[in-house]
């Protein structure tokens, strides 16, 4: 077995062949090192900078460029496809009901007191959104501090999240009309409280997708989680 | 071919698949490692493989096993099937 000098080496090669990225580079460098192993054991005079040299040659002319690309493309994936699986979960009984009582109160709430309660659970939400961003990215730089993570730079940002604020124009003009208490009409009651409700959902989804991905890294790198602390 | 090495063997490394896969007749295309982790990671993300890390000696290891759906779908597949879905995984291929 190589040593832990030898086995540094081959992370400081994979961050010279510009491999940034922890979690990619433990598995490089476990192929790395098993197939050193092999070649030295094979043939005892072979020394390890030569079977490194050789090693490296079998990943042909793209060495680990490919691999690192088609890598970050797979987490992206992967993050969004749990994204969607969490905002489907939401859809199903008996989540769904909650859903449907948030809806319903907003809906109320719209019909008695007009555009305001609308304009003001958009900008409520917007905030949650920008609050659990923020806490994310202190919580991602935490357990990426010793070592970068493309895991944790990758984790997928759902647009549905953020779209309130490309309509803040919208919303800023609305805060100062004179009529921002006009009661709505039914219609637009009910679009606006299903929107809002599938807004907070989205933001919801996007909480867990983030909480998840921060549970994986620290299973997968518990020393990372001990040294965020 | 993964498909079919990996419930012989429950679990395997990277490099234990790039090995047995580099011995078989169909390997002989996959040539180079840059191919085959690309493979492995692609089939990771939809959920035909997953991974699980572990400590040996002084580093760590990635190990792939089967999901269940996959363990299901490799029994419709034969050896020549699987090469041409192999394929078919490693290069996209454009519409008209």
């Amino acid at each position: 077995m190589l040593s832990e000098e030898q086995i540094g080496v081959l992370f400081a090669f994979c961050e010279k062949k510009f491999v940034r990225w922890y979690d990619v580079q433990v598995e490089l460098v476990d192929h790395l090192a098993h197939a050193i192993e092999d070649r030295m054991a094979k043939d005892p005079s072979l020394g390890f900078e030569t079977a490194l040299r050789n090693v490296y040659e079998g990943f042909g002319i793209f060495g680990f460029s490919r691999i690192v690309s088609e890598r970050m493309e797979r987490v992206y994936q992967m993050h969004r496809k749990t994204y969607y699986g969490r905002l489907k979960s939401h859809f199903r009984w008996p989540k769904i009901a909650l859903m449907m009582l948030l809806a319903t109160i907003l809906f109320i709430a719209c019909k008695e007191s007009g555009a305001l309660w609308l304009y003001l659970s958009i900008t409520l939400l917007m905030f949650a959104a920008l609050i659990l961003s923020i806490h994310n990215g202190i919580e991602m730089s935490k357990l990426s501090r010793k070592k970068k993570l493309l895991m944790a730079s990758f984790t997928y940002q759902s647009s549905w999240v953020y779209l309130p604020l490309y309509l803040s124009g919208i919303i800023h003009d609305a805060f100062f009309r004179d009529n921002v208490e006009q009661a709505l009409q039914p219609y637009q009651s009910i679009l606006a409280s299903i929107l809002i409700a599938f807004y907070a959902v989205a933001i919801i989804a996007q909480y867990q997708l983030n909480l998840d991905v921060r549970k994986k890294i620290q299973v997968y790198y518990p020393e990372l989680a001990t040294q965020s602390r | 071919m993964i498909l079919s090495l990996l419930p012989e063997h429950q679990k395997m490394h990277g490099y234990e698949i790039t090995q047995k896969v580099k011995g078989l007749p169909s390997g002989k295309l996959i040539t180079h490692e840059d191919t085959l982790y690309p493979l492995l990671h692609k089939l990771e993300s939809v959920g035909i493989l997953i991974s699980e890390l572990a400590h040996i000696g002084n580093r760590m290891r990635k190990y792939y096993t089967l999901t269940t759906k996959s363990k299901k779908k490799k029994k419709s597949l034969s050896e020549p099937r699987a090469f041409i879905h192999t394929v078919q995984l490693l290069v996209p291929h454009k519409t008209a």
